[in-house]
């Protein structure tokens, strides 16, 4: 949080000694002033996160070297004690003005809570259902991450969301069930294949519904945005490998056995959610909501194409490959958007995202092409130098977008 | 009410739901009645995942001629509710039919009532989970070698507990 605030008072710096506001001179003593006050805070900081490992390694080692001696009465104290101390550390910290080391307690605290329903079922011999306990842990860290505004406890809470979400489509007594009917011990790849088309509506729902933040939670958007554009992301590179995965479980009709209903019912609450937050989105340029808009509306649209194509009867290798090359080129078109409206609404984790996504898409399909058809040395040479390329030419346009993102809010 | 009251509430709330669901179990354990029940060796290949045992107990595959009504073979993750009678040392399924344990009449003397889930459906038989197929162990014990059989209580909202479980007879581990 002070790095954002030391550049952001740079850039407004910046533009009150064009404006005559103040004179370059007052404008050094503020910039020396808050850089004073920064510096001890983040020693301390980095001391405190330290000092904090070292409290909680040395704590895990003598609990786990005692564990078995220990009474199920004294674990579960313990834990709640251990629980308690870390959240009103947190807390108490972040009221002093320690916002990061509050964090990170808070953080520690909200994974504990975990442990304690793990604890639980495993003094007891609970393990009916395991994805009960992630949606048991979500509903409790949302509220405190709403109350005190936090976003790491809030990206704890996220990340149970997407791990609870990944185990209910693998349980055959879920509602999110997206394997084929069999025997509930028995793995199902296409339970995974899935899943990765899902990604693509529930990462588009997770970017809509950080706009409907606002007021106090208003810093809760981008990390919403991010999380669902970086499920998106994954997705779509997961599935550029569609090809190869079509007839995983030996069957060639593969596309036959994607899930439907489910990720088309997430499709819908991920156009819902679009449709209530259009109005949220800068108007300015148009043409980058539209087309922020169009992408969006493609990805839920091919995330329901394998399931649609397979049972129309075109489950074969051809109908694999042609998707595949639409989700190479839809991962394209993403990455690119990531950084043109990046720069353009001043989001410049969409920047990053969208620069790393350009590389490993053109990494990967340089291997994915070419890796049967060249000899392997000449392979690995020509992937190194195009690695290095790559990278070296992107963090430049990276940098690039960031000035430029920069100097248009400075100006 | 302060944003911190609200805090220190929450986080009371999370202490007394654990405190409190461990003392409930704690609770059932000791107060509902115990069976004793068979377990069926299996593939050693599947015993050690971690440091627990994974039980596999005979009444968790019924017969299908123990059921008023036979389940289809799509019944995946559906309720069934047994009816457990002692045979002998053990207790064994008695009947069995589809759906939760809960309201209808109560069961017979000396039977007791367990809700399960059907994880299979063979032609002869019907697999079901009761939520008790793994006992925890101290690291380095999940390779017991002998016969091993359960205490488990089974609460009065029909789902089981694993109370204790037996090595050759004595307490494991």
């Amino acid at each position: 949080m002070a790095d954002t605030f030391a550049a952001r008072l740079a850039r407004e710096m910046a533009a009150w000694v064009r404006d005559g506001l103040i004179t370059e001179e007052q404008r050094a003593k503020i910039a020396a002033r808050y850089r004073e006050a920064g510096a001890p805070s983040r020693f301390l900081a980095i001391l405190s996160l330290v000092g904090g490992a070292l409290v909680a390694a040395g704590l895990a080692l003598v609990i786990a070297h005692n564990w078995d001696r220990l009474s199920d009465g004294t674990k579960i104290g313990g834990l709640v004690l251990l629980l308690a101390g870390f959240h009103a550390g947190g807390f108490e910290l972040r009221e002093r003005g320690y916002g990061r080391s509050g964090e990170a307690l808070l953080m520690v605290g909200g994974a504990l809570f975990l442990c304690g329903i793990a604890l639980v079922g495993q003094i007891y011999h609970l393990n009916s259902r395991p994805p009960n306990a992630v949606l048991l842990w979500i509903a409790a860290l949302l509220p405190i991450a709403y109350l005190l505004r936090s976003a790491p406890v809030l990206f704890l809470g996220l990340c149970g969301f997407l791990v609870w979400i990944g185990m209910e489509a693998f349980r055959s007594d879920s509602l999110l069930y997206l394997g084929r009917p069999h025997d509930a011990r028995r793995w199902d790849e296409y339970a995974f294949l899935s899943l990765l088309t899902l990604s693509l509506p529930l990462g588009a729902g997770l970017a809509a519904a950080g706009a409907l933040h606002g007021g106090t939670w208003r810093h809760f958007r981008r990390l919403f945005e991010s999380l669902g554009f970086l499920v998106m992301g994954a997705g779509l590179y997961s599935l550029g490998f569609l090809r190869h995965m079509n007839d995983w479980g030996g069957q060639e009709s593969g596309l036959g056995h994607f899930a439907l209903a489910p990720v088309a019912v997430f499709a819908v609450i991920a156009l819902g959610l679009m449709g209530a937050t259009w109005r949220r989105h800068p108007a300015d340029p148009p043409r980058t909501r539209a087309i922020h808009y169009g992408l969006m509306a493609v990805s839920l649209a091919l995330a329901l194409a394998p399931g649609v194509w397979g049972r129309l009867g075109f489950a074969g290798a051809d109908t694999a490959l042609n998707l595949t090359l639409v989700y190479w080129v839809l991962l394209l078109l993403f990455s690119l958007h990531l950084i043109s409206a990046g720069v353009r609404w001043e989001r410049p984790g969409w920047i990053s995202l969208g620069i790393l996504l350009v590389g490993l898409n053109i990494v990967t399909r340089y291997f994915d092409v070419l890796g049967s058809r060249l000899d392997q040395g000449l392979l690995y040479i020509m992937g190194g130098v195009l690695i290095l390329a790559v990278s070296l030419l992107l963090e430049r346009q990276r940098r690039k977008f960031m000035l430029q993102m920069t100097g248009r809010s400075d100006s | 009410m302060t944003v911190r009251r609200w805090f220190y509430a929450l986080v009371a709330s999370q202490a007394l739901f654990l405190l409190g669901w461990a003392g409930w179990l704690e609770a059932e354990l000791r107060r509902s009645p115990t069976v004793l029940l068979e377990t069926r060796p299996v593939d050693p290949s599947e015993i050690l995942r971690g440091d627990y045992i994974t039980l596999n107990y005979t009444i968790g595959t019924v017969p299908i001629s123990a059921f008023t009504a036979p389940p289809e073979t799509d019944q995946y993750g559906e309720k069934v509710c047994v009816e457990l009678a002692p045979a002998g040392e053990f207790w064994q399924v008695a009947t069995a039919s589809p759906g939760g344990c809960a309201g209808g009449e109560p069961p017979g003397e000396d039977r007791l009532r367990l809700e399960g889930r059907i994880t299979s459906v063979g032609a002869d038989s019907v697999a079901l989970d009761y939520g008790i197929g793994r006992y925890y162990v101290p690291e380095g014990m999940g390779t017991p070698q002998g016969r091993l059989t359960a205490r488990v209580a089974i609460t009065s909202w029909s789902r089981a507990l694993i109370k204790e479980v037996y090595l050759d007879g004595r307490p494991y581990p």
